[in-house]
């Protein structure tokens, strides 16, 4: 009777033990992050799956430096987005593995949490799912999603991480949801433009800001796309780059004959780093874009009235460009929490 | 002969008039509930589709499918008043050359005179997170992927092989072919007839076979426009490649 009661309570006391002390282990090691945003920047929702947290992000950071993530572990997405360039690639079609190319240019990575969808036709609705597009990828990393989650389930550090930030085993909730995590951090908001924006007048030069009225002239139109604090409404346009495109743009997600050529509208934060430029990385340089805008584009079908010849003069691009040069934000591309 | 015949007829109307008494007693008051198993095969005409083989379409042109695979899901019964017993919240992967099946427990005994289904995934599950499901799940991420990254969606059904596209058919297969059907306007609803009966007494299967060979009639696979990739932006194409999947199936 005694000893039953005795194992009883050893049995008991065991439960409570292994129970309270492994979550208590976890949270230890976690904690909530706290996302500081620029001023003038709106709140960035977040999903309830994956909210915040210490660890979640610094795993998220070492994934997406990880080349165990392509096939032959050659190329991680760290290789195609490069922090030095405001996580854009310097060449116009990044290389995968094995040198394959794509088809498109690498587009720049901040301030994501924003976009609605991501890619330059917008077929993808959130960062997690974003995820399982470069790895799968044929010209990137070519990888099944399953192999690259089984590979990277056997680091034991990953295994450890997933287990204090989510509370699970290593497998593909947690391979997306820490690179979201991680992706979500990265915020750039703090150009000359920005400080100027919140009221330091001295932060642009007089040319950046006759060049910042005529970005936002009736005349120019910039702002009609570039608009709001990320400088994209991430409207699909065509800005008239060619009569006819190899790339239908939105049109491949839609079928809709009306989106054929069109193209997410990018932001222009950092756009002095992210050369080449447009989404096959056909324009090398900024001044050649202006031109490409001053001269009003190829005649496709489906080019917005707004891309027009502008007959801007040359004080007037350079003022453009002075103004284009102040949104680049040397804060982003130099903090060491996004480097690996 | 004639006497023993005799003799023998009462017993005989008696012991069926017992026996279906006792089996008209069984199914109005004590068949409880039984399991149905429905099993999912494909197959080309005949047999079991064999990934090597080299078939001829209807013009000639020779072909091999070394893959097929695809989703069921809205899996329902309907019996002979009409009322539907849907399989609710299950989605199935079909694969060549495995088993592929879904079971109910609990249905209503009777007699089931319908079987509907979906072959691809209702626009809510199309829409969702594949890496939120655990891994041995239908929806899960799949080797090879039935999942666009780049348009998130599932791959409805996923038919792969080498074509001859010489000029002369001369039998060279020197071309790759990817069929990839999927997106909400594509979700394939298929009715079938069907004669089972429900009950626990009863070990309830129904066989649906997917005839491969239905699948590229009236599809040339030579033509620009038809060795295509992901094929939802080719309406024409799609549409022919799709109703011929909902003609594909059978109940065996
Ligand atoms: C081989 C080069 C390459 C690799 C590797 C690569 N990317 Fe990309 N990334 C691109 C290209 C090119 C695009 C634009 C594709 C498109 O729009 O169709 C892109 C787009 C994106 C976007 C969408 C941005 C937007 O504005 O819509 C995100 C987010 C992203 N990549 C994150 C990642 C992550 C995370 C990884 C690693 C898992 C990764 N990339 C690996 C080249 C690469
Ligand atoms: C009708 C909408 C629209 C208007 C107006 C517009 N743009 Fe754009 N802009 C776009 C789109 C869409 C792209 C991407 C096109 C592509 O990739 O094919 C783009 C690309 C750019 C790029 C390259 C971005 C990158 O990361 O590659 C720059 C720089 C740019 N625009 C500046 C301007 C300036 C300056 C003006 C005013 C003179 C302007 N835009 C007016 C829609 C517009």
């Amino acid at each position: 009777m005694l000893n039953g009661k005795i194992m009883f309570c050893v049995g008991f006391c065991l439960v409570l033990l292994a129970s309270s002390c492994k979550p208590d282990d976890s949270e230890q090691l976690d904690s909530p992050y706290n996302l500081v945003l620029p001023a003038g920047f709106p709140p960035m929702s977040i999903p309830a799956d994956n909210q915040l947290t210490e660890v979640r992000i610094e795993l998220g950071k070492m994934l997406f430096f990880d080349k165990a993530l392509s096939r032959d572990s050659s190329v991680s997405c760290g290789s195609c987005h490069l922090q030095s360039h405001a996580f854009s690639d310097v060449v116009n079609i990044s290389s995968g593995i094995e040198g394959r190319k794509g088809m498109r240019n690498s587009p720049p990575l901040f301030n994501l949490g924003y976009h609605p969808y991501f890619f330059f036709d917008g077929g993808v609705p959130t960062l997690e799912l974003q995820v399982l597009a470069p790895v799968q990828d044929v010209n990137e990393m070519d990888h099944e999603f399953p192999f690259a989650v089984q590979r990277l389930a056997q680091n034991p550090t990953y295994q450890k991480m997933a287990q204090i930030a989510y509370k699970r085993d290593f497998d593909a909730f947690v391979l997306t949801r820490a690179i979201g995590a991680f992706e979500r951090t990265l915020v750039s908001g703090n150009s000359a433009y920005d400080k100027y924006n919140n009221g330091i007048t001295s932060a642009l030069n007089e040319s950046a800001k006759r060049g910042l009225a005529l970005f936002t002239s009736e005349r120019l139109s910039c702002s009609g796309c570039h608009s709001g604090f990320n400088f994209t409404n991430y409207s699909f346009q065509n800005n008239g780059l060619y009569v006819q495109y190899p790339d239908s743009g939105r049109m491949r997600v839609t079928t809709l004959p009306e989106d054929r050529d069109k193209f997410k509208v990018p932001s222009l934060r950092n756009i002095a780093l992210t050369a080449p430029y447009m989404h096959d990385g056909s324009i090398a340089t900024l001044p050649d874009v202006v031109e490409h805008y001053d001269n009003g584009g190829a005649a496709n079908p489906n080019k917005d009235p707004r891309i027009k010849p502008l007959t801007l003069t040359s004080q007037e691009k350079s003022d453009l460009l002075e103004f284009l040069y102040s949104l680049t934000d040397n804060d982003f591309i130099t903090n060491p929490d996004y480097a690996p | 002969m004639n006497k023993f015949f005799n003799s023998i007829a009462p017993l005989i109307l008696l012991v069926s008039l017992l026996f279906s008494v006792t089996s008209c007693d069984k199914e109005d008051d004590q068949e409880g509930p039984g399991d149905v198993e429905v099993t999912f095969s494909n197959k080309y005409a005949c047999c079991a589709i064999n990934h090597s083989d080299v078939h001829q379409n209807y013009n000639g042109r020779s072909y091999t499918i070394a893959l097929s695979q695809y989703y069921i899901s809205d899996l329902t019964l309907i019996d002979h008043d009409g009322a539907e017993v849907p399989f609710t919240g299950q989605y199935l992967l079909v694969k060549s050359g495995t088993e592929n099946k879904l079971q109910l427990s609990n249905l209503p005994a009777g007699h089931y005179h319908q079987i509907k289904f979906n072959v691809g995934v209702d626009s809510v599950a199309n829409h969702a997170d594949p890496s939120t499901y655990g891994a041995t799940n239908a929806l899960a991420p799949q080797t090879p992927s039935m999942h666009w990254s780049w348009n998130s969606g599932y791959i409805f059904f996923r038919m792969e092989g080498l074509v001859d596209t010489t000029a002369t058919k001369n039998g060279t297969l020197d071309f790759p072919y990817f069929y990839h059907l999927g997106t909400d306007a594509y979700l394939m609803p298929v009715v079938l007839d069907l004669d089972l009966e429900v009950g626990d007494s009863k070990d309830a299967v129904v066989k649906v076979n997917m005839d491969a060979s239905t699948l590229l009639t009236n599809i040339d696979l030579g033509g620009v426009d038809e060795g295509g990739h992901s094929i939802s932006g080719n309406a024409d194409l799609a549409g022919r490649f799709s109703t011929n999947i909902k003609n594909s199936f059978s109940v065996e």
